[in-house]
């Protein structure tokens, strides 16, 4: 309309033997908007002309001839979208020129439209300049394109001189149309976007458009910063959608060093990921850029089996070397999936870990292409195969595991056959199924394995139980069978009068169930009645409903006792509680010190194997959470209260005075070769069983001591030592290499803080950084158990019979018994 | 305690400088500016919410991530009377079934936290024997002790009164306090009445390190 003036710009135009027809050459557009618009001071330089013609080009108004070019003050050849459209229908002057009053109301509009391109302008000549490849960018350019970069939310955190070298090499990207994609889920990633206009949804396989970003938002990060394929397609969801893009090397070069510490992955609006950066040198050997900080169990899940796994076809790329090497190494040093197998429980129950894992094998089959799916299931194989490995009977035991176990072998196996490939994966799964196989033939050899809560000592087995020869000397460990949650148990429930009755139950059976069978076959009816575990101090410990495990979890000399919860404070000890509980009569002088250490070292060893890393947890976060027994830490627990005790028992029951001193020598004996076969938890027991205060007190027989046994006790005492949390046991042990018996009592207060200092759940999303504590705790059993104990016996003179000993030890756990004793052998000085 | 030339000058400057470093003075300037350490113990039952108290304190209004396995996480650079305290806190938390530990950990103690729940009777009722245990193993009448009633936020579930409280504090003669970790209620109070109390025992040397004799030359 408003080129009706100058009829002479529009016309047919012939180059390069092609004929343009109604098209206006850019330099002339120029020309005349400025002569236009320049009378009423709307068009003041070339430049701003420039700018309102690419405004009207970006809304398709005008039109490159061939697409090619942005609009550009040059001898380039556009022309009208209207034009354009009609070319090839009609060839003539349609519409013939304009009429007078046409010409009229284009003069009224002309003043109000210049003024909104002029607006437009600025925007437009930025998408211009940003266009322009880097090299064709002048130093006004680049000054322009940093004045728009400070404005831009997603680039706040950068500073200046970053947001400088981006301008160099930013571009522009806009798409046109909805539904658009500008990357797909599983390809390399090439570049970083932010959204200047429009909106995007975020598609994941499996799970359909789980978020939408905005203007202001940023994407894509992720997969250049680790080196991973994309998590999602993005899929532009307005027209006209405009981008930054940062392209990857210049990403690397640029960002890689000072982008943002914390990247959160939304879906629905909702955070599902949190990831932080790692610190520069924190863990040199690792690829991994960022650790999982929070994240929905799923999501986490999701990004464990994308970026921690490899899902390629490891036939591909056997011959470089080089490459699965440094690949493999890189996975060890990073924890994400040890700490993800440790922890889930607490988060994700095995049985919903499951349903996740099928999912992700089963992703809609028919759309999705045949290499993705397959990278999908190595992964799930190797995430499988790692877990079987690492946790064991715990997966096993869940009755749905095996139904999921064969089907994963059974689907891989078809894919091998059929598609040429999974090899690997065919051989991981036979080894998980020998491993389910194993378990399940042993499982079924010690069915009814029943156990027997003896007045003292640790619960004995009584059938079932595969244990190791004891004639057999060339294994001197034994395996203690682990105790299981369908393992019966005979043990006994008192009444406030003493009368009891003897109950066999699972393990797993919990105090409520054993509440009400107690309460029927000792004939109380009362609906207040509660179980409690009456110790030899008269304290009294209620069990909780829920609890399983009940009778495992007894102090040294503690009972169960059924009672009125108001009646509770009636509750007296049995006489023989306060005593001693039934150790061997024999006497610890007879035996070589070594020997006793060797075996006390190779039981304790036993019953420390048997322990399960998730019993910790079960343990820290209550086991009536879980339903889960503890059984099996109960007793190693147990074992440490029982030698401290029997250390201080036997002196305070040792009333000969030089014998006393003798055997304060052979305990700090037992208690270095105790240090020496790296049984800490039993150096630490017994340095402080003579360090009770009952032991202690006898200053007449530790005057008598030889001061060089003084001066070893203070070196132990020292090492044992409680200030700077524990700083001289914690030095110790990081020196030492497996196999170790660690100090327990610390690893469960550390488990305990773990679990009050931080929240398991934040903002809805569960904290993996206490996922990881709780994770490296638990490893340190793991490490400690990494070689097996094989220290060669010593010379064996009563070998029965210090086997015999050390599982029943006999100790006085009530504190005042002791005392009591102790002032007898040297009273109080007046 | 060594004597000084009482000489202006360069020498008895650098001696002062010797002393300062060497921590080899008692005079109580020169202690202060280094900064007290006191040695506190956190006792009670399972479930009483100990932890939740030292965590509470230690950590503070900073809920960051809470690493029990550094030194940082027991102990607190604290201001009492403005006198510059480090303060290390021994917390029994998670280990209350190895009852023979405590008299380890009681050992090296200066000043004692019994902490009960006022939402269960038997953990007041354990305290008692706590308290007996902890004078017979620092061979001592009395020592700077803190009783405190936690979980005092749930009112509705109160069994021990605060009289009863009171009045077991009277009995033990300690600062009794009731106080709530989740709700922040009372718990810097705790520590800052224990260094007051060790304060009043020896006014001048500050109890420095384990120097447990001059604690017993005292009483």
């Amino acid at each position: 309309m408003i080129l009706t003036r100058s009829p002479g710009l529009v016309r047919d135009r012939r180059q390069q033997s092609r004929t343009f027809r109604r098209c206006l050459v850019g330099a002339e557009m120029v020309d005349w908007l400025l002569a236009i618009g320049s009378a009423n001071g709307q068009v003041k330089s070339r430049h701003q002309a420039t700018g309102m013609w690419q405004a009207l080009l970006e809304e398709s108004i005008i039109q490159h001839v061939t697409h090619e070019h942005p609009f550009r003050d040059k001898y380039i050849f556009y022309r009208f979208s209207i034009d354009a459209d009609t070319e090839h229908s009609s060839r003539s002057w349609s519409r013939g020129l304009p009429q007078p009053e046409d010409e009229r109301e284009a003069d009224t509009k002309c003043s109000e439209v210049l003024g909104y391109l002029a607006q437009r302008a600025p925007d437009a000549i930025m998408r211009l300049i940003l266009r322009k490849p880097s090299y064709e960018r002048t130093t006004d350019d680049l000054e322009m394109i940093y004045d728009e970069l400070l404005s831009i939310k997603a680039l706040a955190h950068l500073s200046n001189s970053v947001k400088r070298e981006l301008a160099g090499v930013i571009v522009f990207e806009a798409h046109s149309t909805t539904g658009t994609v500008l990357f797909h889920q599983g390809d390399e990633g090439k570049s970083w976007y932010i959204i200047l206009r429009g909106s995007v949804n975020v598609v994941i396989r499996g799970k359909g458009t789980v978020t939408s970003l905005y203007e202001g938002d940023d994407f894509g990060k992720l997969a250049l910063v680790n080196d991973a394929p994309r998590a999602a397609t993005i899929v532009t969801r307005e027209d006209n959608s405009h981008f930054l893009r940062v392209d990857k090397d210049d990403f690397n070069r640029i960002l890689r060093d000072v982008e943002a510490n914390t990247v959160r992955l939304k879906e629905h609006g909702q955070d599902v990921l949190v990831l932080e950066k790692i610190s520069g040198n924190s863990n040199p050997y690792s690829h991994f850029k960022y650790s999982v900080m929070s994240g929905t169990g799923p999501k986490m899940l999701e990004h464990l089996l994308e970026t921690r796994l490899d899902g390629r076809d490891k036939s591909l790329t056997m011959n470089q070397d080089g490459e699965k090497g440094s690949m493999s190494s890189n996975m060890e040093c990073d924890s994400f999936l040890d700490d993800f197998l440790l922890t889930h429980i607490i988060f994700m129950p095995i049985h919903q870990l499951l349903t996740e894992l099928t999912r992700h094998c089963r992703i809609e089959s028919s759309v999705q292409d045949r290499e993705f799916l397959l990278a999908c299931k190595r992964r799930v194989v190797q995430f499988v195969h790692r877990w079987v490995t690492t946790i064991g009977y715990p997966v096993l035991e869940e009755p749905i595991s095996h139904s999921f176990l064969q089907e994963l072998m059974d689907e891989v196996q078809k894919d091998s056959v059929s598609f040429n490939t999974l090899y690997d994966e065919v051989l991981l799964m036979n080894q998980v199924m020998d491993i389910y196989k194993t378990y399940a033939d042993e499982r079924l050899q010690a069915a009814g394995q029943k156990w027997k809560l003896p007045p003292c000592g640790q619960p004995v087995s009584l059938f079932g139980a595969p244990m190791s020869n004891g004639e057999d000397y060339e294994v001197p460990v034994e395996r203690r069978a682990v105790m299981r949650h369908d393992d019966d148990i005979i043990f006994r429930v008192y009444c406030a009068d003493h009368t009891y009755c003897t109950l066999r139950f699972h393990l797993s059976t919990t105090a409520e169930t054993l509440k009400h069978v107690a309460a029927d076959k000792l004939g109380l009816k009362h609906d207040d009645l509660v179980l409690v575990e009456l110790k030899s101090s008269g304290e009294k410990i209620v069990f909780n409903d829920g609890d399983v495990s009940v009778p495992t979890s007894l102090s040294i000399n503690g009972r169960i006792f059924i009672s009125l919860r108001d009646h509770l404070d009636a509750l007296t000890c049995l006489p023989e509680q306060e005593k001693s509980t039934e150790g061997r009569e024999m006497d610890v002088e007879m035996f070589s010190t070594r020997e006793l250490a060797y075996h006390l070292t190779i039981f304790d060893w036993s019953l420390f194997r048997a322990v399960h890393e998730y019993e910790l947890i079960y343990k820290t976060l209550g086991r009536h959470n879980f339903g889960k027994i503890t059984s099996n830490l109960d007793v190693f627990l147990r074992r440490f209260n029982e030698i401290q005790f029997w250390v201080a028992t036997e002196i305070c029951l040792t009333n000969n005075m030089s014998r006393r001193v003798a055997l304060i020598r052979k305990f700090l004996k037992l208690a270095a070769y105790c240090k020496e076969y790296q049984n800490i938890n039993a150096f630490f027991a017994v340095v402080m069983g003579l360090g009770n205060s009952a032991v202690t007190r006898l200053t007449s027989t530790w005057e008598r001591l030889p001061s060089k046994s003084r001066k070893v006790f203070a070196e132990f005492e020292a090492l044992i030592e409680p200030s700077r949390n524990h700083r001289a046991y914690r030095m110790t042990i990081n020196k030492l290499s497996p196999p170790v018996i660690p100090f327990m009592p610390l690893l469960l207060k550390d488990m305990t803080f773990t679990h009050e200092g931080n929240k398991t759940w934040t903002d809805g999303l569960v904290n993996f950084e206490k996922m990881h504590m709780f994770a490296s705790a638990m490893r340190v059993l793991r490490l400690c158990r990494a070689r097996p104990f094989s220290l060669p016996p010593p010379t064996p003179r009563n070998e029965i019979e210090v086997r015999g000993y050390i599982r029943s030890l006999r100790c006085i756990d009530n504190q005042r018994t002791l005392n009591t004793l102790s002032l007898k052998l040297e009273p109080k000085r007046a | 305690m060594p004597v000084l030339p009482v000489r202006k000058g360069g020498v008895s400057l650098l001696i002062e400088i010797f002393l300062l470093r060497s921590g080899g003075s008692d005079r109580q300037t020169l202690v202060r500016s280094t900064g007290d350490r006191f040695y506190f113990r956190i006792l009670g039952s399972g479930g009483v919410g100990k932890s939740a108290l030292t965590v509470q304190f230690v950590q503070g209004i900073f809920v960051e991530k809470y690493d029990p396995t550094i030194e940082d996480s027991y102990r607190k650079q604290v201001e009492v009377d403005g006198q510059q305290c480090m303060l290390e806190i021994l917390d029994t938390a998670g280990t209350e079934q190895f009852t023979a530990m405590r008299d380890l950990y009681m050992k090296n103690g200066q000043g004692f936290v019994l902490v009960y729940s006022i939402t269960a009777q038997s953990t007041f009722n354990d305290l008692q024997d706590l308290r007996e245990q902890i004078l017979r193993v620092k061979d001592m009448d009395k020592v700077p002790m803190v009783l405190v009633g936690n979980k005092c936020d749930l009112e509705d579930e109160r069994v021990v009164g605060k009289d009863q409280g009171s009045n077991l504090a009277h009995q033990f003669g300690c600062t009794f306090l009731e106080t709530s970790a989740k709700a922040k209620i009372n718990v810097n109070d705790i520590f800052y009445d224990l260094v007051k109390q060790i304060n009043e025992i020896s006014p001048q040397g500050k109890p420095k390190g384990n120097h447990r004799k001059r604690i017993c030359a005292l009483l």
